[in-house]
This record gives C-alpha cells, sequence and structure tokens, in this order.
C-alpha cells in the first residue's frame, strides 16, 4: 500500500514545510512567490529568507512531495534563474492529510477554546 | 547598507558557500536571484528595516539554514555509513587481513626463496584490498579526501606488482612510492576516523618506519634502519586491524529518518 492511498500513514510534515506546500497550492511558483505567499497566509507570522525557503524546497522535492515544473509562464518578462515549483500528487494527498488532521484539533479544541479564550 | 546589486549578490553569493556544496550546486542561483528580487523590493520600501534589515536578516537566514543543512546531509551519511559492509567488501577485508599476515610471516616462519615473491604479492594484494574496503566508507564521509588518499596507494601498490611480477622497473623507485603512499593512506584514513583509526595509525607510522630501511637511503645502520623491523610490524598489525574492522563491521543504530 503506497503513501499517496494511504496519505494518512505520511508521517506529519513540519510547518514551515506545510506552509510552502499550501503557498505552492494548485499553481506552480518559484522560490521568491513562495516566500511573499507564505507571508501572506500566515499574516506575515512566518517570514522565510532564501535559505529557508530552498533547504525546505529540497527536502520537499527529496520526499517526492513537489516537482519542478518545464514551463516558464511567461520567459521573456522572467530572470532565467528562476525556477517553478508545482505539488504533486503525493504532496496533494499530504496537504490534505494534514489539513485532515488541523481540522480534527479545531474541532476539539473549538468548543471550549474561544470560549475561554472570550 | 546599499552597496550596487551586482556588489551586493556577489558578497551573498560568497556567503553561499556555507552549505553543502550538492546543496549549492542546485540552489544557489535561484537564491542569489530571490536575494535579488528581496533586497529591489526592499529599496522599494517594501520591507521593515529598508535594505539594512533585509540584509540582517538574509544573513542571520544564511547562517541558520546552512547550519541545519550540514547536520542534515551528515546525518544522512552517518546513516550511510553506519551501514553493514556488503559481502564483497568484507572479502576484500578477509584479504587484508591475509596480507597483514603475509608480512608477519617472514618474522615467524623460514620462508624458502621461491615463494618469497608470492608472499610479496599477497601482501600488495591485501594492502590493495583494504584501501578499496576503506575507501567505500570513507567516500560517504569526503569522497575528494578519500581519493586523495587511496588513489596513490593504489596505484603505487600496483607498480610494485608490476616490478615483483614482471620485473620491469626498479624496486627502489617502487619502493619509495609504495611507502610514501601507504603512509599518506594511512594519515587520510585516520583523519577521517570512518574505519579503526588504530589500524590507520598503525599503518601510517609503520609505512614511515618501513620507508628508512630502504637500503639505498643508506639509513639501515642507524636507529631509523633498525626501527624499520618494528615499522614492517606495526604496519602488518595495522592491515589485519583494518581488514578485520572491514570484515567485521555490524549494522550500527542509525537515526530515524526524517521528513521534511
Amino acid at each position: 500500500m503506497d503513501a499517496l492511498s494511504q496519505p494518512q500513514r505520511f508521517p506529519p510534515v513540519s510547518r514551515t514545510a506545510i506552509h510552502v506546500l499550501i503557498a505552492i497550492g494548485p499553481e506552480e511558483r518559484h522560490g521568491y512567490g513562495i516566500m511573499q505567499e507564505v507571508a501572506r497566509i500566515t499574516n506575515g507570522a512566518t517570514r522565510l529568507g532564501p535559505g529557508g525557503v530552498y533547504t525546505t524546497l529540497r527536502r520537499l522535492l527529496d520526499d517526492g512531495l513537489i516537482e519542478e515544473s518545464d514551463g516558464r509562464p511567461d520567459a521573456d518578462l522572467d530572470d532565467q534563474r528562476r525556477r517553478y515549483y508545482r505539488l504533486t500528487g503525493l504532496g496533494r494527498a499530504v496537504v490534505a492529510a494534514e489539513v485532515g488532521r488541523l481540522e480534527s484539533l479545531v474541532d476539539a479544541a473549538r468548543p471550549w477554546a474561544l470560549e475561554s479564550g472570550g | 547598507m546599499t552597496l550596487p546589486a551586482g556588489v551586493g549578490e556577489r558578497v551573498y553569493r560568497s556567503f553561499l558557500w556555507l552549505y553543502p556544496a550538492d546543496f549549492r550546486d542546485r540552489f544557489a542561483e535561484e537564491m542569489v536571484q530571490l536575494f535579488h528580487d528581496k533586497l529591489r523590493d526592499a529599496r522599494a520600501g517594501g520591507a521593515p528595516g529598508g535594505s539594512v534589515g533585509a540584509w540582517i536578516t538574509m544573513l542571520g537566514d544564511v547562517a541558520v539554514t546552512a547550519v541545519s543543512e550540514r547536520i542534515r546531509r551528515n546525518r544522512t551519511v552517518a546513516h550511510s555509513i553506519t551501514s553493514a559492509p556488503p559481502m564483497p567488501i568484507r572479502l576484500l577485508g578477509v584479504v587484508g587481513i591475509v596480507g597483514g599476515v603475509a608480512i608477519l610471516a617472514a618474522f615467524l616462519l623460514a620462508i624458502p626463496a621461491d615463494l618469497q615473491a608470492l608472499r610479496i604479492i599477497l601482501i600488495n594484494l591485501g594492502m590493495i584490498a583494504v584501501i578499496l574496503a576503506a575507501h567505500r566508507r570513507q567516500a560517504a564521509v569526503s569522497p575528494v579526501l578519500a581519493l586523495i588518499g587511496a588513489a596513490p596507494a593504489v596505484l603505487a601498490n600496483a607498480w610494485y606488482l608490476v616490478v615483483i611480477v614482471f620485473s620491469i622497473g626498479e624496486f627502489f623507485w617502487a619502493g619509495m612510492a609504495l611507502w610514501i603512499s601507504v603512509a599518506w593512506f594511512g594519515i587520510v584514513t585516520f583523519r577521517l576516523g570512518v574505519v579503526t583509526r588504530w589500524g590507520a595509525l598503525a599503518v601510517a607510522i609503520g609505512a614511515a618506519l618501513t620507508f628508512t630501511g630502504i637500503d639505498r637511503l643508506g639509513l639501515t645502520s642507524t636507529i631509523l634502519g633498525q626501527l624499520s623491523q618494528i615499522g614492517i610490524v606495526a604496519m602488518a598489525i595495522g592491515w589485519i586491524l583494518l581488514g578485520g574492522d572491514v570484515a567485521t563491521r555490524r549494522q550500527a543504530t542509525s537515526p530515524p529518518d526524517e521528513v521534511s
């Protein structure tokens, strides 16, 4: 039984890794786009530098959760050094599994955490 | 910090040498591009603290992530060198033990003259076997240093074998090359520490002392010449220790795999 058919069996990924996976989302993004998107979806709470972005991308590539895209949205407007990344099927499955985990946590905490937090 | 963009990129690129070479080869250009974009936006007022803040943030980012990347790489290397050697490598270790015993045999037995050539061939093959077996593990830690350590010793042993088997060339030069390169292999092996350091130390010191026993150096009547006999024994023990380490090494406990 492979990880794709049982994504919940895949070990939880790090917080930075899930931020990057969600930042890439259904599109293809380059490093700077990922960095900006992570800052946006976390309301600025997480600001990655180039090292943070690419060490995370390397690990996600190694784990088969993302892949490099051959396509370039507009080669004329883009620096040739840029590379674009997209989620693999496994990457999407892992994001879905991670969202499921987070939902169950939220469901467990919502009845009391929101009350006590005012 | 208001360096021109080209200078800033070169300065940033120089810091990327802190990352492991494979990571740098793969991502350096993209990281410089990202740095360029980030600094451009910071100059345009899009980042808190402006370009100075962006520089500080990105250099801090390099310092932290370069260390983590190196630790991760070392874990990967540790995993590969903690695995048990495959059977062919173990057999090379056994050949190395035989070579070491062949060295010692001259001190323990009266070996007929017509078997001396066979004994020396066994010694050379034993040395080559251990060097190749050790190199496989050493290359996982430092491919370049492992190669620089092993290649001269293998070539010198091959040269010595050619002199023995085909009577081509002079023993003097082949012997010089052999003991110097083997001493160098011992030093490199000791430095890398992947296989037994006691064995490596014995080989390094033993080969250096054996070198002083070469007749044409004129040292045989000195204390160094006398010590060369001790060197030969030390070297034999070193090869046996190295061969034994490779032949009997078991799977070590490896760190758990991590995901991203």
